[in-house]
């Protein structure tokens, strides 16, 4: 197959496209899972396809095709010429460079989930099913264990010399379950994800996700609803991590920088945070579930400083944005597969620990809200208005956690709230549960966390007085 | 057509061969151009085609899925084996009765238009140009994002008991986003057109209604807290409806997994609520003759002042249940297709006038948890109202309840809905929701 993409590149040079790359992304997949005690989806599938990208006078244009042959490659390099030429803006860019390199990288992997039969998948998935109906009891209506795994194979050949191969193995696992008291219903959720082989499925206890998940909903059946109105919060690592991802991550991604929808445009070397927050960007951790050794444009990743004790110090680039901001590139060009064209995305994004013991916070801050179960949230990036979804929370009072509540969402604007954090622990998580993130119709496997943040105040949703 | 009916039926036979006891296999392929703006500039364009066979097989009611994206027959049988293995390799399912038989279906005027697909990737540009001069035209210093795209492309669905449908699709749309900053301050909207057919897309105008908004939107303040009455804005009011409807779902019911279990036949809502499922709009977006099962589609009822008449099925949960299967399947899931509330009597400017001191809230949805009924949701874009009018825009500002107390406020829907293809959303006066700001 590689033929195929440098006599495409080889073409689109001879056809005076400034840059061009082409990519070739194929994968396998496989999943199962168990609902309500039986086999519920057995799945397998294949896909493979070519995407072509040409740069022309400061226009991209894009083709993509699932018929992988020469004459299909051609034509779609075709199309992709004919859409960068369509209305280039008046002034070209040139793109950051790298040095032409040939390189290939696998996911370590100790045991293949493709060797791994059915029925010891199977049997892991029994286990975990009966552990969650074992602690949940009478009180579980609906239960779900799921696994799958996915081997994609990543080519990319660009006109700078880049030929760079891939290979991805990604193994994941989640247990869900509802549980319900009367018309009270309330869920618990757990999962594992890794850029790993089967080892890193084979590690999984009852105790530690089946039970969890169980334990969870249970208890949050006698949880009151969490108060509506402004208060101290804890923001517990999972949450922090959906934090600094959602609400501030998307800002320093610096596609949306140059398209002027970041609120971080012009702040660059800037206070923009407490002198406590450091946030970091991380594609090099080995097995994180969003780690990889070369991004989508061939570059290789990198662990980026985004704020430096409350200072923006960085971006997530592009060869693109990294050529029109003069920085080096630093490996955030992603794909979700052949038929997207890369653009910016973070990775795994942490805030670094603090010095506060988790217990002196608790107690320093009087009254307030310790949110868990880090769930999902969203930013408007040119305004920094963001929403959090919170699964769980205790509140606190005299120092004292106290009792549970349940889920609930808040909101903020996103440097105030970076300026309000009076508190970093020194306990540190970065989970492994795994996550998705989703940007111009593209999702990307990524993951984030962090230490314990106190914040001196947020807007709480909740749904009691 | 035919050929791709020809591998579709290879795949399904494969499965039966393999030892299914039935299969089915839905088949699409389609292409898509689309042009992104940067700046108010072309900054990308892309054309893509995609392709890709799905295969689901059942051996003692237990389920198998395989896809591939080339569509030819070897790989197309392929799926249908490996389909089939997976399901023999599955637990038995009693619940599960049988695939369905299809029937006669309804002529859909407007789901494809040959004018649609032959549109060029000039002819998308011509769309963006005088909206992106219309936005500079009320505020030069925008910053202007968005694009605009089409697509096209035809699926197979076959089954082992003869079935059969084809069809095909196409769409087009046009998206601008504006932000205006000053200082610290900003303003920012977007909005869009889009339709199945040219006659029912007319994006002309867009540019400025962003502009005019993000200008409209700046000093945001935050609102007061406490209880008030709320009115969504028919850009989002059917939005706040939607998570009853989908909320529906026999199989979340069947599954005891959603606050809706034990509820059909019961009054959910407001009696000023109903909402009809009609699968029949010319044009409209969630319009199709059948569900992803090949089941003829019918006009449904499923809220009727108030009053849930019906959960959503499809065959496996129509079979478990006994009852008459709605044509709901997604062939794998249940969904709605065009599901729209009746108009009220007053005008959206008029619901205003009545709210006297509350919120308006101008874009978004509702975050419902499915599982206990609660929500708790920021308000996107919105305004405070005093004494009937618009006061100042918001931020910072939270809605949150539990939704069936939601759904029995609703005082009126106004009679003037946002019409878009399939989609009808009048505003929705909200008598009573928790308003939490800092």
């Amino acid at each position: 197959m590689k033929d195929i993409l440098m006599s495409v590149r080889d073409r689109a040079v001879q056809l005076g496209a400034d840059f061009a790359d082409v990519r070739l992304v194929s994968d396998d997949r496989t999943h199962m899972s168990r609902q309500d005690g039986q086999t519920d989806r057995m799945s397998s599938g294949t896909s493979m396809g070519l995407g072509v990208r040409i740069l022309h006078k400061g226009s991209w244009g894009f083709a993509s095709t699932s018929i992988v042959d020469k004459e299909t490659a051609r034509s779609c390099l075709d199309d992709a010429i004919a859409a960068a030429r369509l209305a280039p803006p008046a002034t070209g860019i040139e793109l950051a460079t790298l040095p032409a390199h040939e390189a290939s990288a696998a996911t370590a992997v100790a045991i293949d989930p493709r060797s791994i039969s059915a029925e010891d998948k199977m049997a892991l998935l029994r286990t975990q099913e009966a552990e969650m109906l074992r602690v949940a009891g009478d009180k579980a209506v609906n239960t779900t264990v799921g696994l799958s795994n996915t081997i994609t194979r990543t080519v990319v050949c660009n006109t700078q010399g880049a030929l760079v191969e891939q290979e991805q193995t990604r193994v994941s696992f989640n247990c869900f379950l509802v549980c319900a008291d009367g018309d009270v219903r309330q869920e618990g959720y757990e999962s594992r994800a890794r850029l790993a082989g089967w080892e890193e499925m084979a590690v999984i206890t009852p105790e530690a996700y089946a039970v969890k998940a169980a334990s969870k909903a249970v208890e949050l059946l006698s949880a009151r609803r969490a108060p509506a109105g402004v208060f101290p919060v804890i923001l517990h690592p999972s949450v922090v991590g959906v934090f600094i991802h959602e609400a501030f991550g998307h800002n320093a991604e610096a596609d949306l920088v140059l398209a002027g929808e970041s609120i971080l445009e012009g702040k660059m070397g800037t206070k923009i945070a407490s002198d406590l927050v450091t946030v970091i960007d991380d594609g090099t951790i080995p097995g994180q579930w969003g780690s990889f050794a070369f991004d989508h444009e061939g570059t290789p990743s990198q662990r980026r400083r985004i704020i430096d004790k409350g200072t923006l110090v960085g971006f997530m680039h592009s060869l693109e944005s990294a050529g029109r901001m003069d920085v080096p590139p630093n490996g955030s060009a992603r794909a979700d597969g052949f038929a997207q064209r890369p653009i910016v995305r973070m990775s795994n994004t942490l805030v670094e620990a603090g010095e506060t013991p988790f217990d002196e916070m608790v107690k320093g801050i009087g009254d307030g809200i310790l949110f868990q179960d880090g769930r999902w949230g969203y930013v408007f990036c040119e305004r920094g208005q963001y929403t959090l979804n919170v699964g769980s929370g205790r509140m606190i009072r005299n120092g004292e956690l106290c009792e549970m509540v349940r889920d609930c969402c808040m909101c903020g604007m996103v440097l105030e709230t970076l300026h309000r954090v009076d508190a970093v622990s020194c306990e540190w998580d970065l989970p492994t549960r795994g996550g998705g993130c989703g940007k111009n119709g593209q999702g990307m496997p990524v993951s984030f966390g962090g230490p314990y943040l106190r914040v001196a105040d947020m807007v709480v949703g909740g749904q009691d007085a | 057509m035919e050929r791709y009916i020809d591998i579709a039926n290879a795949a399904c036979e494969a499965a039966m061969r393999s030892g299914a006891d039935c299969a089915d296999v839905h088949l699409q392929e389609s292409v898509s151009r689309a042009i992104g703006l940067e700046l108010g500039e072309v900054k990308n364009v892309d054309a893509r085609s995609y392709s890709g066979v799905s295969v689901r097989a059942f051996s003692r009611g237990g389920c198998g899925w395989a896809s591939a994206s080339k569509l030819d027959e070897a790989d197309a049988r392929a799926a249908g084996e490996a389909a089939a293995t997976l399901a023999k390799a599955a637990d038995a399912d009693p619940d599960f009765h049988d695939l369905p038989v299809g029937g006669p279906l309804v002529e859909i005027e407007g789901l494809w238009d040959e004018a649609v697909a032959a549109l060029t990737l000039s002819d998308l540009l011509g769309y963006l140009t005088p909206e992106i001069e219309a936005v500079r035209a009320v505020a030069p210093d925008a910053i202007i994002g968005g694009g605009s795209g089409l697509w096209s492309g035809g699926s197979v669905y076959v089954n082992s008991k003869g079935t059969c449908v084809t069809q095909r699709g196409s769409g087009v749309g046009c998206y601008i986003s504006t932000a205006v900053r000053r200082g610290d301050d900003v303003g920012a909207y977007g909005d869009g057109d889009h339709g199945r057919r040219m006659s029912d897309f007319d994006p002309a105008g867009i540019g400025k209604r962003t502009a005019e908004e993000s200008l409209r939107l700046l000093g945001s303040r935050t609102a007061p807290s406490g209880v008030f009455p709320v009115l969504f804005s028919k850009e989002c009011g059917r939005n706040v409806l939607m998570p009853l409807i989908h909320g529906a779902n026999a199989e979340d019911v069947q599954r005891r997994r959603t606050w809706l279990v034990g509820k059909q036949g019961e009054q959910v809502a407001s009696q000023a609520l109903t909402m009809v499922d009609d699968p029949f709009i010319p044009g409209g977006g969630g319009s199709s003759p059948a569900d992803g099962e090949g089941v003829p589609h019918k006009k449904l009822t499923v809220v009727d002042r108030g009053v849930l008449t019906t959960y959503l099925h499809n065959s496996y949960t129509a079979g478990k249940a006994a009852v008459e299967n709605t044509a709901h399947s997604t062939r794998g899931g249940i969904s709605p297709t065009n599901c729209n509330p009746a108009t009220g009597d007053r005008t959206e400017a008029e619901l205003l006038s009545a709210m006297g001191t509350g919120l308006y809230v101008n874009s978004g949805g509702l975050a419902v948890n499915d599982t206990s009924g609660d929500f708790s949701q920021v308000v996107d874009t919105g305004y405070w109202v005093e004494n009937g009018e618009i006061a100042y825009p918001v931020k910072e500002t939270m809605i949150s309840g539990t939704y069936v107390d939601f759904l029995r406020a609703i005082q009126a829907l106004s009679s003037d809905p946002k019409v878009q293809p399939g989609s009808i959303s009048p505003a929705v006066l909200v008598g009573k929701i928790r308003v939490v700001a800092r």
